[in-house]
């Protein structure tokens, strides 16, 4: 979901870079003041390893193809605010050097992929957490939370193309929301599986807040 | 620890040589409501497509941009980490 140049009205790529930038400078602060030692290698992993799987287009439904996302597994291993920053970085590459997303419509997927899937991702996770007090509650936290977090984004960018009058709404909503709900599927099994992996091997890495 | 990531790499890098082609759901909703042609280009990024110029097998290409784009990736987060964290114990 990837939004390019040329889709969204000028107004929506202002409003989209105001609300990432301010967004963003918080993070950055809030990053500064939580940063352990011991995540600083760990971004630099998770960016890489979020860069290649975002390379890793499968095959969803009807000739459409979808990728990983890997926003709700950064925000289980980082916390909301170090996994938008690496979503962010991510992303930025993916734009100036591979023509991957706009520039101008870059404020946009950051809002979407790095802002909104990270954060919406990790409320779900934690608030499954709360509820259900048991270990055995962690992967299915971690499912649904990845399958929430690829759902809002879509979300976010169907708003976005349907406000730029791009297509209308209803249809932009059916396609981008119903395709992203299957992707979901594929993204809640691999941060499931990897979150699985990290449990048996390092559990410390998991964020604790 | 270390050797486990290093086989994911490897094992990802693999993959991404058979990633799918089709057009994702924006692409595809483009083509069938024809509003592909809005697409513009306001700058030509120096590895567009993950192509790299000069290089004209197109999977050695492909490998040769996820592993650049993977070393920035890892290099920019790890070098905006250890500013963060030297801000912080100033």
């Amino acid at each position: 979901m990837h939004i390019p140049d040329g889709f969204l009205s000028d107004k929506v790529c202002a409003a989209t870079w105001i609300i990432s930038a301010a967004g963003m400078g918080y993070y950055l602060k809030k990053t500064a003041l939580t940063l352990k030692d011991k995540m600083i290698p760990l971004m630099g992993v998770m960016s890489a390893f979020i860069f290649v799987a975002q390379m890793l287009n499968f095959p969803v439904f009807g000739g459409t193809s979808g990728h990983l996302l890997g926003a709700a597994l950064a925000a289980i291993l980082l916390g909301p605010y170090a996994a938008a920053i690496v979503l962010t970085c991510v992303l930025v590459i993916q734009c100036l050097l591979f023509q991957d997303g706009g520039i101008t419509a870059l404020g946009a997927n950051i809002l979407n992929m790095a802002l909104l899937a990270t954060l919406s991702g990790y409320a779900v996770y934690r608030l499954i957490l709360a509820v259900v007090k048991k270990p055995s509650a962690t992967l299915f936290a971690a499912m649904f939370a990845a399958w929430v977090s690829v759902v809002i984004a879509s979300f976010s960018c169907a708003l976005e193309l349907a406000l730029s009058q791009t297509a209308p709404a209803k249809i932009v909503f059916t396609a981008m929301v119903g395709m992203h709900s299957l992707t979901g599927l594929i993204e809640a099994a691999i941060t499931s599986l990897v979150v699985s992996f990290i449990l048996k091997v390092r559990p410390d890495v998991l964020y604790k807040p | 620890m270390l050797i486990g990531l290093m086989v994911a790499f490897a094992t990802l890098l693999i993959f991404s040589l058979f990633a799918s082609k089709l057009p994702d759901s924006l692409e595809r909703l483009a083509e069938s409501r024809h509003f592909s042609g809005k697409e513009k280009v306001v700058a030509n990024a120096l590895l567009a497509d993950y192509s790299l110029p000069g290089l004209k097998n197109k999977k050695l290409a492909l490998a040769s941009a996820a592993i650049a784009g993977a070393v920035i990736a890892f290099l920019l987060s790890y070098w905006l980490a250890f500013l963060l964290k030297r801000k912080n114990k100033n």
